[in-house]
């Protein structure tokens, strides 16, 4: 009588534990979704949470910066409209200035304008006027320069070299 | 010779059929108790996850959004600080390669002419026509002193109206 009910009990008892650990296992694969997603949620968010460390809000100079930058890139852009005419009023020394001005290519986000210029004139005036030059156009660089004195009077600069602009504009 | 038996006499109890069943009622449900509780905790947990995928989601778009206001400033920075260095640069170096042209020009000795220059990235070659070798001499000596030049070399190439033409080589610092 006693193995009797304690057969039946155990295995009640048994019926009870699986029955248990089934529904848990159930209940956990039907939430397995979710599970994962919460787990991605919270690895996004405390590698965001360690980008944005010391962040506290665009600081007070970022205004400034921005209006700076605009201003500098509408100015390029009006600069490259117009840089021909820019680079051959350079040559306003020569009798028969000569500019070759090669096709645009893009080199790491500038454009680049190469160019080559010849200016005949006063060494002093050809000199104040390639500084001009740069102040006219603040991103033309000079890569070779060949000066010949034609007279006393007279020196005539070869320049070639390239003007820069910010690619966006 | 006596001999004592101090043990107790052993009684065996023995469990009732009643007795028996009220242990395995208890044990049935003490294990009903705990997978009950454990079911329970384990829904509610997963009721909660629903609300916690939200907050974190709220979370992370507001941290998306901090990052991105971060980045275009970096960005921003980067872009201004790109520019601006490339114009300081473009002047720097512009400036260096007008000064040096002028400085042939103004450090010949009296008597010298200046005929023609090459200016390079890192060489500078100029001709010059100079009375004496001793002018020459003197001439490299004072572009020596400027902060431009390493390494200074003339050699003469004959002569020309009169006067010795002088091949002066100079390698940039």
């Amino acid at each position: 009588m006693k193995a009797l009910a304690g057969s039946i009990f155990g295995v009640l008892t048994a019926l009870v534990i699986a029955g248990g650990v089934y529904l848990g296992l159930r209940n956990y694969k039907k939430h397995q979704g979710f599970l994962e997603e919460r787990r991605g949620l919270q690895a996004t968010v405390a590698e965001l949470k360690n980008e944005v460390k010391g962040w506290n809000g665009l600081p007070e100079d970022a205004s400034r910066i921005e209006a700076e930058l605009e201003s500098i890139k509408d100015t390029l852009a009006v600069l490259e409209t117009q840089l021909e005419e820019r680079l051959a009023a350079r040559g306003f020394l020569s009798k028969t200035p000569k500019l070759v001005l090669a096709d645009p290519q893009d080199a790491g986000g500038w454009t680049v304008y190469p160019f080559s210029l010849i200016v005949e004139g006063r060494p002093s005036a050809v000199d104040s006027s390639m500084r001009a030059l740069q102040d006219d156009l603040p991103l033309v660089h000079f890569n070779h320069l060949d000066a010949t004195l034609k007279s006393s009077q007279r020196l005539k600069l070869e320049i070639t070299g390239s003007v820069r602009f910010p690619l966006e504009n | 010779m006596i001999q004592i038996d101090l043990s107790l006499p052993r009684r065996r109890e023995k469990l009732t059929s009643l007795q028996f069943t009220l242990l395995f009622v208890g044990i049935l449900l003490g294990a009903l108790v705990i997978v009950g509780i454990g079911l329970v905790l384990q829904w509610s947990s997963l009721n909660n996850l629903a609300d916690e995928i939200e907050d974190l989601r709220i979370r992370h778009d507001s941290l998306g959004v901090v990052k991105v206001e971060l980045t275009r400033y970096q960005e921003l920075c980067s872009r201004h600080d790109e520019i601006f260095l490339a114009i300081d640069e473009a002047r720097s170096v512009t400036s260096m390669r007008l000064d040096i042209l002028a400085l042939l020009r103004t450090e010949l000795e009296p008597g010298m002419r200046f005929l023609s220059a090459r200016v390079e990235e890192d060489s500078v070659v100029a001709h010059v026509l100079s009375p004496s070798n001793v002018k020459v001499a003197r001439y490299v000596e004072e572009l020596s002193q400027s902060s431009f030049f390493g390494e200074l070399r003339s050699e003469p190439q004959g002569t020309r109206q009169g006067l010795i033409e002088h091949r002066v080589s100079l390698r940039m610092r």
